[in-house]
This record gives C-alpha cells, structure tokens and sequence, in this order.
C-alpha cells in the first residue's frame, strides 16, 4: 500500500486531480450542509455580469452562477460516482464469471457486451431517457447499462490470466469451492486496471450526463451543469458567464476524472517505475 | 505396495491447439504410488509428466484412463466428495513466488488451509511455520510472500500442505527455482517429514541426481510414454532403457571433492 | 598464450536506486588469458551475471557506476569507455552469448541474415554468402536454418544460431552467460561439446558464466567462485574443484552433489543467500559460515594462497 502511494504521488498529474477531485467532492458536500443557502433564490439583478457581488454572475432569473455551479458539483459527483459503481459492480461480476468459467457464458456475456459497444452509446441513452422519464435514476441506469460492457472486458482478461496463475491451483487442492476461488483469490488480484477504468467511467457518466440535460433530457428543477448550459445557450451573445462557468466545471471535472483514472492504473501497476 | 495411495491407470491426455497438430501430451500411462512411497518422475521438457502431475492432482481431468486416491477413483465422485478427497494429496510448485498469493500475508495464506480444522488458531499457524525451519514462526505471520526469500517461500508453501495432513505430497519441480546451496535444506526438510508423518512423494524432477538420492523408485518419462521404471538407485546407475542412459550420460559429472 | 584478454581487478560497481544501494561486484578480480576456457560459477545475487555484462559494457548506465577498480580488454583500459567506445569493440574482440538466445534473436529476421549482419560489420569485404555457410557449418546447423525464423528452430538450434551470429565477429573471448540453462540435459550435453569444440577450432578464449558447478568443471581451464560481488576463490579446476579452499566452495560442491551422507542428509549451507543491498564490511559469508571467527566479520581478506589445499587463491581468514 505505501508503494502505491509513492508512486501515485510520484505522477504529478495524479496528484494535482486527485486534489481537485478531494476539492469538489467537499464542496458538494458543503452545499449539502450549508444552511441558508439556495441556489433558487432570485436576486434582482438578472443576467447580471461577474461582479464583486456575484463573482460568477447571474442567469435570466436573478440567480447567482457561482452558488449554481458549487450546487452542480453535488449532482455530477453522485451520478458519476453511482454510475461508476453500478457499471463496475455489474462490469466485474459479469466479466470476472465469463473469463472464469469460459464456455457458454463467455459467450453470452461478451456477445451481449459487443450488443452495447457497437450502438452509438449517447443516441441510445437519449432514447432511453426520453423513453422512461427523466430523473437522475433513469440517467444513472442508462449509463451503468453503457459502461458495464467496457469494464466487464478488462475484469474477463484479467480473470483470464490470473486463473492460470499456480496459486489458484495451490487453493483448490485446499478443497475451496470454484466461487470462492474466484471471488477470494482471482478477483482481489484483478483490481487494479478495473479501479482504474472505473475511474474513467466516472468521467464518462458526468459528460453524459451533461450532455442528456444540455439537450433538456433532465428534470428541470435539478441544478446541473449541463441544465445551465442548457439555459445558457440562448444567452451565449450578451450573458457568455452563464455558459462559460458550468462548461468550465464540466471540462476541469472530466479532465480530472480521467488524469485520475492514469494515475491509478500507474499507481496500482507494479510494473510502472517512477523516476 | 499392497495399498497404493495413488494409481494412475492407463491415462492419456491430448491437448489441441487451434491451428497445430494435436499434442499426445500423455499416451496410457500407469503409475502407482505405494503409502508413504517416494516416486521421482524423470523427464525432459515436454515429455508430458508435469501434465501427468496435473492430471494425479484432479487440476486437469484425462481423456481416458482412471486416477484412483485412496482406493476411490477421483472421476467418479461428485463434486462435494472430490473436493473433500483431494486435500489428502497437496501440491508443492516450482516457484512459491506463484503458488502463493502474492496479497496475502503468511497468516492468511496458513488460515485459508487450517480453516475448517479443529483447532485453527495463529499458534497453530505458527507451530506449522516453526515445523518447516521459519522460527520464530509467529515473526513470520505478517509476512508477506515477496517479503522473504526464495528458500523461505518454499518453506512456507511446505508448510501450508502440511496444514491439510496429505499422505500424498506432489512436487513439481520444487528446488529448480532454489539455488544449490539451499536445496539441501528443502530436501531434508521433506525427508523429515516423510520421517514423521509417512507421507508419500511424487517428485517431478528433471534432475537426475536429486531422483536417485531422494527417491525410493524412479519412472522416467519421454514422449507421454513412461520408458523405463524401477528402484531409483538401480535405474540411474544401471539404466537399460537407451533414453535413460542417454539422459544419465548427459549429466555433467562432479566428481566429488578430496576432503582437506 | 601470454598476455590476458580480458583483466578485471577489484572491480567495484554499485546499482543505485531510489536509497539502496547495492554492490553487485564489491572487488571482484577476473583474469582470462588468450585462448583460455574460464569458468566463473555463482549463486543467485552473486553478482556473476553482473560481470557478464560488464565485460561488454551492457551495464544500465543511469542506475550503474563502477566506483573503484579496473577492467581491460586486451590490453586496453575500458572502466572509462562511453557507449561509442564499448560499441567499437562489442563482437570482437568481445561477443557474447545469453541463456535466451530468443530474446537476443531478430523475430522478424531469418537466421542467415543475421548471421550475415554480424560478418558484414566486422569483415566487410568478406564473401557474406560463403561466411555464413562457413559458420553454420562451425555451429552444425544445416545450410536450410539460413532461411528460418528464429521461432522456427528448438532452442538448441537457437543457441547454435545465437553462437554463429557471435562468431561472425571472430571474437577473442566468448562471454557465455548460462548458456545451457534453458535448455535440457541432452541438448544442454551438445551445446558443451561445441562450444569446446569451437574454442579448440577457432583458438579463442571462454568465459563461462554458470550456477551449475559441473557445467563449468566440464569445460574450463580455470574457475572463479564468485559470492556476494566478491571472487572468494580461483584456480585451476582440478584444484579448485578438486581440493575447495573457501567454505562456501567446500559447502558449495557438496551441496552440488545432491549427495547423502552417512546419516541420510543432503549436504547444505546453513541460511539464505545474501542481500546485495545490505553487506556488512566483513566477509558477506560469516553469517552462513561454519569456520567464522572474530576478524571475519570485521574486515574482507586479502586473497592468497590456499592452506592444505591445491595451488589456487582465495579469500578467506582461515587460510590467512
């Protein structure tokens, strides 16, 4: 575990958007917290300019950018994160059984993955969402069901391998049952390209997720990054705050997602040597 | 001899790859491990007997040809009882840096073969560390593989089959990754044991020198056939079989030293 | 036969990596004479594949420094020499041979052609066509391995093709690293033989690198035991082999012997191998050491010669 820490903190990247990550996730959890502050609340200077007062600025209704974004950071973190989980529980379940126990199942399990990896993934969760209603649930179900098949590729190679390896042999002359071998022995040793990918997909889902409430596929009363695009839009010529800011957040937030994503899977790969 | 631990009747194993030719890895072999018997398994590389070895543990199933533990023929027993008869046979492998999960500390790795015993405690753990030469045994609990060296590692994947009490202990080649001055120490060590608990080996080997002066009777291998088999001793020195002369002949010789 | 092809004296060289450092060769002393077959035999962490490289320059320059000490290759002082220089004298007067002859093979390259690469940067108005034949025929390979791939031939075939690629160069020492030990006893068996053939055809040296102590008492002159970065004892083969002075050689050929004694014992040496990283001043062997003695582990000895032994030199208080 030190080790991984040495070389986590040795790739610079890795530190500077683990911070940013650590640096959100607190901000969404003050805005959860704080009492007294709305972000519905309505000054009486709509659309105005980033001033001292409103550093961000405000939208056509009066209400301050600033406090949007902050409150915009709670919605991306929880679907990206839920979404990363959901996708890499299901992801390592279905793959870590195929690459186990091959045969028909692999079969199924990576024929059904290619399924989802050759439709076009934002047409088909649009389709989805404007199908069965547009909640953040639905928006996380559709991006588990997108995700799952990228992770579950990298658990079945990784299973693959590792099931060759002779100390998995050395467990089952124990006398220990095929599942647990898989769930005890081989998977803890197949986590770490999986942690990383994860970690991607948690870029992934908060980009999606934009994009759906860019395009109005989210519920309106959700303060969302992509919804305030979404607004800002049609104020791009005389109120460029009210897009700049949330398309910033969206862009440091995904960037940092996936430079995350590359120090983990450096960190966790003993292979990688630091300098 | 009249109550063998473990027979291998007539087995044959052939493996095809996509785009070769089928490989005979193992063509009707027999091979019969009397009770507290050391049987060394002579060969070159790809002359099928770590395939064998896999087949006598239960890790690859033969295409014909029975494997019988303790007088139960391992193919017909369901999957409950199979996996409850294999822990009487243990392997030992050529790299502990592989057989041993590399995540997990010596406690764990003794806890996951003591688990179900009577008795599984870190004092037991530790008296089975002590008993293969790791003292003191509790030092080494919290150690993991990668933390120790060769010669440790290999003592405690000894330890770790004897935590299941086997009559039978398969070895594939298990002093190839040790070097010579240490091998002496593993070989004791399995000859102590022997001593102690009656436990049979069946020791893969490629070294011609280790089989004749560990085994009580060698079978040498060549092409999945098994060409010649005897007592140890009279096979390597008096081969008749031209493979086994050929393969003795091929020892570079040592002549031992004038003692100073 | 006079003059040394290669000279190594009290070589010291440490790899340094991130706050250990670790002497892989801690004043090793290497002589090899034209023409002369040496073995140099070593456990893991002995630093022996260490000097192999060296010989050649092929130490990672970053990590590596040789600190103290001195090596030439015919007559000419190398501890200094940049790439370019180790690059004008890599394959002659020095080529060498590797346990994976796979790894040190073009894939992607038929074997004649390699093999001709080598003869046309050391001889380039040789007829290629004829040279090539010529050294098959010295490895004894058929005229028809020219047109396979490396992956095509068994890995006897490979080391024959390894060794008429470094022939090519009519190299004056042949560096062989654990040339055998991938191999089987039977192929491993031929390999010898040609190699002593070679070397008595072509009248070069050999310096030959190996765990297995009757590898290198089959085909050497004389022999170096190396333990821990140190050469602890040398000479003849038949004295060193013979009548071992230094108790690790002495705990060493018994050991080798896989042998029993009368109480039914395999002869060992008591614990673990050493630790490069962590040597004490002494002699790195006093903790495994049944003659240890207070000065042993206070201060290495000088070599000298060997007391009621063979006429071979070693490093040890107990013949001081």
């Amino acid at each position: 575990m030190r080790r991984f820490w040495q070389r986590f903190l040795a790739y610079r990247a890795g530190i500077a958007s683990g911070g940013y990550v650590a640096l959100l996730a607190l901000v969404a959890l003050a805005t959860l917290l704080w009492p007294g502050l709305d972000p519905h609340q309505i000054s009486d200077a709509a659309m105005a300019a980033p001033s001292l007062d409103h550093l961000f600025g405000t939208d056509e209704l009066g209400r301050d950018m600033l406090l949007g974004v902050l409150y915009g950071a709670q919605v991306s973190l929880a679907v990206g994160v839920s979404a990363a989980f959901g996708a890499t529980l299901l992801g390592v379940m279905l793959g870590a059984a195929a690459g186990f126990w091959g045969g028909w199942l692999d079969l199924a399990v990576m024929r059904i993955s290619e399924m989802f990896q050759v439709v076009p993934s934002f047409i088909l969760a649009a389709v989805i969402v404007s199908l069965s209603g547009t909640g953040l649930t639905q928006v996380v179900a559709v991006i588990v069901l997108l995700a799952w098949p990228q992770i579950a590729r990298i658990t079945r190679g990784e299973v693959m391998r590792i099931k060759q390896l002779e100390f998995v042999d050395a467990v089952r002359c124990l006398g220990m049952r095929e599942w647990e071998i898989l769930a005890t022995e081989v998977v803890p040793n197949a986590v770490a390209p999986v942690l990383a990918a994860g970690t991607l997909v948690v870029a992934q889902a908060i980009l999606l997720e934009a994009s759906l409430s860019f395009l109005g596929l989210s519920s309106a009363d959700i303060i969302s990054w992509g919804r305030m695009l979404n607004a800002g839009q049609r104020f791009l010529f005389n109120a460029w705050w009210m897009s700049v800011f949330p398309g910033l957040a969206i862009f440091l937030t995904v960037l940092a997602f996936n430079l995350l994503g590359d120090a983990v899977g450096s960190a966790l790969n003993p292979r990688t040597v630091t300098r | 001899m009249s109550d063998p631990i473990l027979i291998l009747d007539n087995v044959s194993k052939t493996f095809r790859r996509s785009g070769g030719a089928p490989v005979r890895a193992v063509n009707n072999v027999s091979l019969t491990v009397g009770r507290g018997e050391t049987v060394a398994l002579v060969g070159e590389s790809g002359s099928g007997k770590s395939t064998l070895g896999r087949i006598a543990l239960g890790l690859l199933a033969p295409d014909s040809g029975r494997v019988v533990l303790e007088g139960r023929s391992l193919g017909d027993l369901s999957p409950g009882e199979f996996r409850r008869a294999r822990v009487a046979m243990q392997p030992i492998f050529q790299d502990a840096s592989s057989s041993l999960n590399p995540r997990r500390p010596a406690r764990e790795l003794m806890t996951q073969a003591l688990r179900g015993q009577d008795g599984a405690s870190d004092a037991r753990s530790a008296e089975l560390l002590d008993r293969v030469g790791l003292s003191p045994g509790r030092d080494y609990l919290p150690r993991f593989p990668h933390e120790i060296s060769g010669g440790q590692r290999q003592r405690l994947a000894v330890a770790r089959a004897l935590a299941m009490n086997p009559r039978l202990i398969i070895a594939d080649e298990p002093l190839s990754g040790a070097d010579v001055s240490i091998r002496g120490q593993i070989l004791n060590l399995l000859l102590d044991i022997k001593a102690e608990r009656g436990v049979a080996y069946l020791m893969i080997t490629h070294d011609i020198s280790i089989a004749r002066h560990f085994a009580d009777r060698v079978a040498v291998m060549q092409h999945g056939v098994i060409v010649e088999t005897g007592p140890a001793e009279a096979v390597l020195s008096a081969p008749t079989h031209p493979y086994t002369r050929q393969l003795v002949a091929a020892v570079p010789v040592l002549e031992a030293p004038a003692q100073a | 036969m006079n003059g040394n092809i290669l000279e190594i004296d009290a070589l010291r060289l440490a790899y340094r990596t991130r706050g250990t450092v670790a002497y892989a060769m801690n004043g090793a002393t290497l002589h090899v004479a034209e023409g002369e077959a040496v073995g140099l035999v070593g456990e893991s962490g002995s630093g022996k594949s260490t000097l192999a490289r060296a010989t050649l320059g092929l130490i990672p320059a970053k990590i590596a420094r040789i600190e103290s000490g001195r090596m030439a290759i015919g007559g000419q002082d190398v501890t200094r020499f940049t790439e370019d220089q180790w690059q004008a004298i890599r394959g002659n007067p020095v080529a060498m041979v590797f346990q994976d002859p796979l790894s040190y093979l073009n894939p992607v390259m038929r074997v004649g052609k390699q093999i001709a690469e080598s003869v046309r940067l050391h001889e380039p108005r040789a007829i290629l066509q004829s040279r090539v034949e010529e050294l098959l025929w010295l490895v004894k390979l058929p005229a028809a391995a020219a047109e396979a791939y490396p992956h095509e031939l068994s890995g006897g075939m490979r080391q024959r093709a390894l060794l008429a690629v470094a022939l090519g160069c009519k190299p004056k020492l042949l560096v062989a690293d654990e040339p055998t030990t991938a191999l089987d006893v039977t192929t491993q068996a031929e390999i010898l033989a040609l190699i002593r053939e070679l070397r008595e055809r072509l009248g070069m040296a050999l310096l030959l690198i190996s765990h297995d102590l009757g590898i290198v008492a089959s085909a050497c002159d004389r022999i170096y035991v190396m333990y821990a970065g140190h050469t602890v004892e040398w000479g003849k083969a038949a004295d060193v082999f013979g009548r071992p002075a230094h108790p690790y050689t002495v705990g060493l050929l018994k050991a080798a012997q896989a042998a029993r004694n009368a109480e039914g014992r395999f002869a060992t040496i008591a614990g673990d191998p050493p630790n490069l990283a962590e040597l004490s001043p002494g002699c790195p062997f006093t903790p495994r050491c049944p003659l240890a003695r207070a000065e042993c582990s206070a201060e290495m000895p000088p070599p000298g010669p060997a007391r009621n032994a063979g006429a071979q030199e070693v490093r040890c208080w107990a013949h001081r």
